[in-house]
C-alpha cells in the first residue's frame, strides 16, 4: 500500500518521465552532436581542452534546456483545467513539487551521463576528465533549472515565465548598460569593472570564462584542476571556474527552496494571469520598463551619437505601458492612475540622475585614505600594471588622485595629457577603480612621473 | 459528511463566496443549484481541495480537506471542463489513476467497457465531448470513492448514456452509501435523483434542505375567491377567475388559513424543483422577466 502522506509521488514522477521522453532524447542527441563537433575541433590540441571548450557552449544549451524543463514539468500551473484536475488528486503540493524536481534533474543527468560515458574512449588515459565534465555541466544545469522553476512559481503563463526568466538572467547586463551609458558620463574619473556585472549574468560569465582545468605545455601528462599557472607549473588554486559553479548550484538549490515556498502558498486561480505572485507585479513592471528602455536605446545607437537618448525615453514609456498591458491583460491601460505611476517612476529616475550629477553620495570626490589602502595597481603611458605597495608610493598616488579630482581634465584643455588608471585594493577587500587624464606640466603629472615604472 | 462553514473567497475585488455554509449528509445525493455565476463551481473547487478559502473551514468528517491526500483519495471529482494529459489513451489514464487511488478497481474498469464502449487505445483528446465525459465517469467510478462530486455531470451525454450514468451513481449510493454532490442546471433530472438540495445565489446559500422538506414547505395554491390573509405569497397570477399563488408553508398551515375564508374552489399542488428554484430566486430579484423586443 502506498504511503499516504509522503514527500514524493511515484505516479507523478513516472508520468513526468514517460511524457517527456522526446524532450530528453532530443537533448541527448543535441548534446552528443555538440560534443562530437567539439571533439573534432580539439583533435589537434590536448584532449583535456575538451572540458573548457565544450562547457562554454553548453552553458547556452543549459540556459535554454533548464528553462524548458521547468516550464514543461510545472506547465500544469499555467492551465486552469489541468491545474484543477491534478490538484484535486490525492497528492500534496510538496510531494508533487519534489517529484517534478527529481524528474527534472534526471532529464539532465541521464543524457549527461550517457555522453560522458561515450567521451571516455576518446579521452583515453584522461578518461576521468569526462567525470569532471559531468560534474561541471550538472552544476550549471542545477542553477538554470532552479531559476526556471522559480520563474514558473512567480508567473501564471508560459510567456510570462520566459520574460521573467530572461529578466533574472540578463538584468545585470541591463544595469551595466545604464551605469556605463547614463551614470558614468556624469561621474568623471569613476570606472566600473565589467566583470563584476558579468558575475551576475551567469550565462555571459560561463560563456566567456573557462577556468576548469589548466594543462601543462611542458609536461604533456600534467594538468591542474582549476586555475593553474602553466608558465611556472605552479598550482595557484582551485580556480574561479569551479568556485563559481558551486556558488551557482547553491543559488539554484536556494531558488528551488524559494519556489517550493511559493508553490505551497500559490493560489491556483492565478493560472493564466501574468504574475501569480501579486506583490511582485510592481517590481516586474519597473525591471521590465528598464529592460525595454535599454533594449530600445541600444537599437537607437545604430542611428548615431545622441539618438540613443530619444530611444531610451521612448523605450521607457513603451516598456511601462506594454508592461501594464501584460499585467492587466488588456490594451486599455492609458488611464490617469497609470500616467501617475509613470510620473512617479520618472521622478525617481530623475532624482537618481540628480543625485549622481551632484555627487551627493560623494563617489566622484572620494579619495581613499592611504592608511586604508593595501596596495595600488598603477597603469599609465610608461608604467604597465605596476603594483605599488610602499606607504610613500601609496601616499603619492592618493595625492595625484586628489589633484585629479580637484582639477579634473576632460581632455579639452588643448595641452598634451596622459591617462592614469588607478586600482586601489583596500584593506577591507574593496577594489576601487579610477581613470584620470593628467595634463602635462601640472603638479599631478610631475608627481606621477616620480612613481616607479616597473615592479621592484 | 462534507461541510463548508462560513467560507469566503474573493478573486481580486469580486467576492465569489460570501460567508457560505453548506452541509452534505453522509449517503445523501445533494443537488447544488443556482443561477450562472452563483459560485457553485467555486464552492466545488473548495470542497475538492483545489482552492484555499480566504476564511472559513471546509471539512470532511470534521477533518480539513485542503492538502489532505488521505481524504482526497476517498473523493472522486468530475469537473465541468474535463482535462486529460494531451497524448494519453484511456489505458494510460487508467494506469495513472490506479497509481493515484489505492482503491482503484480494475475488475470494475473492465466491466464498464461494456457500458461505455470507449476505445482503449487512441488519444483521448480526439474523443468527442460526450466521450470524454464518459471516460471521466469510467475512471472516477472505478476509484471507488466515498464521496463523488460532479459538476454538470451529464452535460454532453446522450439520453441513453445519461440514464446509464444516473443508474450507476444510484447503485453506488445504494450499495456503498456513497455521498454524492451534483451541480447542475438540469433541475428536472436532479429532482428524480436528489434527496437534498442547496440553492445558491451570489456566493451565498439561500436555501438548504432535504427535497421532501423543500417541496413540503412551498405549495402551489389554485383558488377561486379572495386571497386569504396571512399567507406568505411568493408569486401570484390570475387567469380569469382562477388565481394561482405560490405560497410558503406546509399543507396544514396553508389549509388552516384557507378555512375561515370559505373559498369556492381551491387546490394545493406540490411544486417541481424547477418551480421552487424560479420562485425562490425571484425573491432575490432573479426572476423571469417579460421581455418584448
Amino acid at each position: 500500500m502506498k504511503s499516504r502522506i509522503s514527500c514524493f509521488d511515484t505516479a507523478t514522477f513516472k508520468k513526468d518521465i514517460t511524457r517527456f521522453v522526446p524532450l530528453w532524447a532530443l537533448y541527448a542527441v543535441g548534446l552528443l552532436l555538440i560534443m562530437l563537433s567539439t571533439i573534432s575541433g580539439t583533435l589537434w590540441t590536448h584532449p583535456v581542452r575538451l572540458l573548457d571548450i565544450s562547457l562554454e557552449a553548453l552553458s547556452l544549451a543549459n540556459l535554454l534546456y533548464g528553462a524548458l524543463c521547468a516550464q514543461l514539468l510545472f506547465g500544469e500551473l499555467f492551465n486552469s483545467r489541468l491545474c484543477n484536475a491534478l490538484h484535486a488528486m490525492p497528492v500534496t503540493r510538496s510531494a508533487r513539487f519534489v517529484s517534478h524536481i527529481c524528474a527534472g534533474l534526471l532529464f539532465a543527468l541521464v543524457p549527461n551521463l550517457l555522453v560522458s560515458a561515450l567521451m571516455m574512449p576518446y579521452l583515453g588515459q584522461f578518461w576521468y576528465i569526462a567525470l569532471l565534465w559531468l560534474g561541471a555541466i550538472c552544476l550549471q544545469y542545477v542553477f538554470f533549472f532552479g531559476v526556471g522553476v522559480l520563474s514558473v512559481m512567480c508567473t501564471g503563463s508560459r510567456f510570462a515565465m520566459v520574460v521573467v526568466y530572461a529578466i533574472i538572467n540578463f538584468l545585470s547586463l541591463v544595469v551595466y548598460w545604464f551605469v556605463e551609458v547614463i551614470f558614468l558620463p556624469m561621474m568623471p574619473g569613476v570606472l566600473v569593472d565589467e566583470n563584476t556585472f558579468l558575475l551576475f549574468c551567469p550565462v555571459s560569465y560561463l560563456v566567456s570564462n573557462s577556468d576548469y582545468i589548466q594543462f601543462s605545455y611542458t609536461t604533456p601528462d600534467r594538468y591542474y584542476i582549476g586555475g593553474g599557472n602553466y608558465l611556472n607549473e605552479k598550482f595557484v588554486g582551485f580556480g574561479e571556474g569551479w568556485i563559481y559553479l558551486f556558488i551557482l548550484a547553491a543559488i539554484g538549490i536556494a531558488a528551488l527552496a524559494g519556489a517550493l515556498l511559493l508553490y505551497r502558498r500559490r493560489k491556483l486561480e492565478s493560472a493564466g494571469d501574468f504574475m501569480a505572485v501579486k506583490w511582485l507585479s510592481p517590481i516586474f513592471l519597473v525591471l521590465y520598463t528598464l529592460c525595454a528602455g535599454a533594449f530600445l536605446s541600444i537599437f537607437g545607437e545604430l542611428f548615431g551619437n545622441g539618438q540613443y537618448v530619444v530611444f531610451l525615453i521612448a523605450g521607457l514609456i513603451i516598456g511601462f505601458f506594454t508592461g501594464r498591458m501584460l499585467l492587466e491583460r488588456t490594451i486599455r491601460v492609458f488611464r490617469k492612475k497609470n500616467f501617475l505611476q509613470l510620473g512617479i517612476l520618472t521622478a525617481v529616475m530623475l532624482l537618481s540622475l540628480w543625485v549622481v550629477h551632484t555627487d551627493l553620495l560623494g563617489i566622484v570626490s572620494y579619495v581613499p585614505d592611504p592608511q586604508d589602502v593595501a596596495y595600488v595597481v598603477y597603469d599609465s603611458r610608461d608604467a604597465y600594471d605596476v603594483k605599488l605597495t610602499s606607504a610613500d608610493d601609496i601616499e603619492k598616488v592618493c595625492e595625484i588622485h586628489q589633484m585629479a579630482v580637484d582639477d579634473y581634465c576632460d581632455r579639452t584643455c588643448g595641452r598634451a595629457h596622459y591617462y592614469c588608471n588607478l586600482e586601489y585594493h583596500m584593506k577591507d577587500g574593496r577594489v576601487i577603480l579610477r581613470r584620470y587624464y593628467l595634463c602635462s606640466g601640472t603638479t599631478a603629472h610631475w608627481l606621477a612621473e616620480t612613481l616607479p615604472k616597473k615592479q621592484n | 459528511m462534507l461541510e463548508m462553514k462560513n467560507v469566503t473567497k474573493t478573486f481580486g475585488t469580486f467576492k465569489a463566496l460570501d460567508d457560505l455554509s453548506m452541509h452534505v449528509p453522509r449517503g445523501a445525493v445533494y443537488g447544488l443549484v443556482g443561477p450562472n455565476g452563483a459560485g457553485k463551481s467555486t464552492a466545488i473547487r473548495h470542497l475538492t481541495g483545489v482552492y484555499r478559502p480566504d476564511c472559513g473551514q471546509i471539512t470532511m468528517e470534521g477533518v480539513a480537506i485542503y492538502e489532505n491526500p488521505i481524504l482526497k483519495s476517498r473523493m472522486g471529482y468530475i469537473p465541468d471542463d474535463i482535462f486529460f494529459f494531451p497524448s494519453a489513451s484511456l489505458e494510460e489514464m487508467r494506469r495513472f489513476y490506479r497509481s493515484m487511488y489505492p482503491k482503484f478497481d480494475d475488475k470494475l474498469f473492465e466491466e464498464l467497457y461494456d457500458i461505455f464502449k470507449l476505445p482503449k487505445k487512441g488519444q483521448m483528446r480526439r474523443f468527442s465531448k460526450g466521450m470524454q465525459k464518459q471516460a471521466a465517469f469510467h475512471l472516477t467510478i472505478c476509484t471507488r470513492p466515498d464521496v463523488l462530486i460532479l459538476d454538470e455531470p451529464v452535460d454532453g451525454l446522450d439520453p441513453v448514456m445519461r440514464r446509464q450514468v444516473w443508474n450507476l451513481i444510484l447503485s453506488d449510493v445504494a450499495q456503498r452509501q456513497t455521498t454524492v454532490l451534483i451541480s447542475s442546471h438540469n433541475l428536472r433530472e436532479l429532482e428524480d435523483i436528489c434527496d437534498h438540495v442547496g440553492i445558491m445565489d451570489s456566493g451565498k446559500m439561500l436555501l438548504e434542505r432535504s427535497l421532501a422538506d423543500m417541496q413540503g414547505n412551498m405549495l402551489k395554491l389554485q383558488m377561486v375567491g379572495d386571497v386569504p390573509q396571512g399567507l406568505d405569497i411568493l408569486h401570484e397570477s390570475q387567469s380569469g377567475r382562477l388565481k394561482t399563488l405560490v405560497v410558503r408553508g406546509n399543507a396544514q398551515e396553508v389549509e388552516a388559513r384557507l378555512q375561515p375564508v370559505k373559498l369556492t374552489y381551491y387546490d394545493l399542488l406540490p411544486l417541481s424543483l424547477e418551480e421552487i428554484f424560479i420562485y425562490e430566486l425571484g425573491g432575490v430579484n432573479y426572476e423571469v422577466k417579460n421581455i418584448v423586443l
